[in-house]
């Protein structure tokens, strides 16, 4: 009707039967729809036919899915928080969703100069007082800064790129890690619980944290280096213009993935978390560079 | 922590059945346990569906992953009213199936797809038809397809079980394109007749009158 080549509302009857069983060839599939956005007549017979093609579904038998899809599910959709692939990012204001494979993360010094909105108000955060400041300059190589735009640039990551773990086919570590998000979900899931996707610079290091009610921390991550000697990881809190807090120290082997569980100062939203590889246990203030961060948000928001 | 929102109103510890439009709205705000537990409610629907479909359980699944995966990313595109969430979903798995299948078969027309496409982009919605109103038994939906005429029957399988688009049903039985159809189109007419459903003078129209 308002396009030029179109079906008319005889052929478009005609097809209507493999329509609704999704079985014409692609361009006549097209060319119907585009008939339908454009016809007055409602086309009832469609919706005749189609819930008859819809009750078939139910003569099929159900089937129990390997257990193993749940949590390669739940991993990859979590990936896909990191990736900023879904569309919730899009209220924290990042501009354009960032397709696979397309060169996103070379993009990073751009994005981090257009702080969204969750980047700024972690940076703000944290920079407001001196606390943070002060333990930051006390660090080996760290500006008075170096700490916050590291956080920064880390948590920027988490909304411009990462991986996708569930095509990639290292799946040992892949099923490590997907356990460890099952478990970390299920923690997510009590009341009070606050989550955060923590990333590194470059998304080659992601991950999923949540922080109970009591402040228990469940953190699982992907893509760590191996540490070596007395090296560790430490995972941080930091909550508003508080001192980063030690969490825990963690060691990762080979396959770069590690689930562990803390205990973090705080459980509100907006806390960032984050990862540094300390030279040995208990380390006080946290050795830049940061290795992966995010901030804490409530699930149920 | 100006961030601090309020939480909807749900009472902690209330183990309400929760709706699956309510369950919907957490996909579409990032909300990993509403997933969870829509796929819990599904899943063993959804992988029936898919390896069905596709015959074979890796492939189904990969498509029951990315059908929800699809449902994940694009749950802010659901239209209340157009079918119920179980419907909505349960016709992504079933096209994508198709889509998985079509994919598979080496003589394929589709066009050929670039390296790193397979990534389950913000997927395109299927067209989804409403459900029929009242709860049809499935034993009903079962023998009314057991009572069709063999040639009908197998058309609907091919087409909706099978992944053939119509050219090809008419290549695999050797039939004209408009046998094809008419096929199909008796098969679902007499089908809304067996359950007892209406079945509007237009859809009896041509090759489907008596």
């Amino acid at each position: 009707m308002t396009t030029p080549r179109t079906l008319t509302c005889d052929e478009m009857r005609d097809l209507a039967p493999l329509f609704v069983l999704d079985a014409l060839e692609p361009a006549e599939m097209t060319a119907v729809r585009e008939h339908l956005a454009g016809c007055a007549d409602a086309h009832l017979e469609l919706l005749e036919l189609g819930e008859t093609g819809t009750a078939l579904l139910d003569t099929i038998e159900p089937a129990e899915p390997p257990a193993r899809l749940r949590s390669s599910l739940l991993a990859a959709a979590a990936d896909d928080l990191a990736a900023g692939r879904h569309p919730s990012a899009a209220t924290t204001a990042r501009p354009t969703p960032v397709r696979e494979g397309s060169p996103a993360v070379a993009a990073v010094p751009p994005a981090v100069a257009a702080v969204p909105p969750a980047v700024a108000a972690a940076t703000a955060a944290a920079a407001s007082p001196s606390n943070v400041i002060d333990l930051a300059a006390r660090t080996r190589r760290g500006s008075r800064l170096g700490w916050l735009v590291a956080v920064a640039a880390a948590v920027a990551v988490l909304l411009i790129g990462g991986s996708n773990l569930a095509l990639r086919h290292d799946l040992d570590a892949a099923e490590a890690y997907r356990d460890g998000v099952t478990r970390a979900l299920d923690l997510a899931a009590k009341p009070g619980s606050v989550t955060a996707l923590l990333t590194s610079g470059d998304g080659t290091v992601s991950g999923f944290a949540v922080v109970g009610a009591d402040g228990t921390v469940r953190i699982t991550m992907k893509g760590l280096a191996p540490t070596t000697g007395s090296q560790v990881y430490t995972a941080w809190a930091i909550e508003g213009d508080a001192a980063p807090v030690a969490m825990n120290d963690f060691t990762v082997g080979a396959d770069g993935v590690v689930s562990v569980t803390g205990t973090s100062p705080t459980s509100a939203p907006g806390a960032t978390l984050a990862l540094t590889l300390e030279p040995g246990p208990g380390a006080a203030t946290p050795t830049l560079p940061v290795v992966a961060a995010g901030v804490t948000r409530d699930p149920a928001g | 922590m100006s961030d601090a929102r309020l939480e909807p109103a749900v009472a902690p510890g209330t183990p309400a059945v929760v709706g699956d439009e309510e369950l919907l709205a957490g996909l579409a705000a990032g909300r990993l346990e509403a997933l969870d537990a829509l796929y819990e409610r599904y899943k063993t629907m959804a992988y029936g569906i898919a390896r069905r479909i596709t015959g074979d359980d890796s492939l189904a699944e990969d498509v029951v992953q990315e059908a929800f995966l699809g449902a994940w990313r694009s749950a802010d595109r659901y239209v209340t009213g157009r079918g119920s969430v179980k419907t909505w979903l349960l016709a992504i798995v079933h096209h994508r199936a198709i889509d998985a299948v079509r994919r598979r078969r080496p003589a394929s027309e589709l066009p050929e797809e670039a390296e790193g496409m397979r990534t389950p982009e913000p997927l395109t919605l299927p067209d989804v038809w409403g459900e029929v109103s009242g709860r049809l038994d499935a034993t009903a939906v079962q023998s009314a397809l057991a009572a069709l005429p063999a040639l009908q029957r197998q058309a609907l399988e091919l087409a909706y079980f099978g992944g053939l688009t119509q050219t090809e049903m008419a290549a695999r039985l050797d039939v004209p394109l408009g046998t094809v159809k008419s096929r199909v189109r008796l098969a679902l007419v007499s089908m809304r007749r067996e359950l007892g459903l209406s079945v509007s003078p237009g859809l009896d129209a041509g090759e489907a009158s008596p």
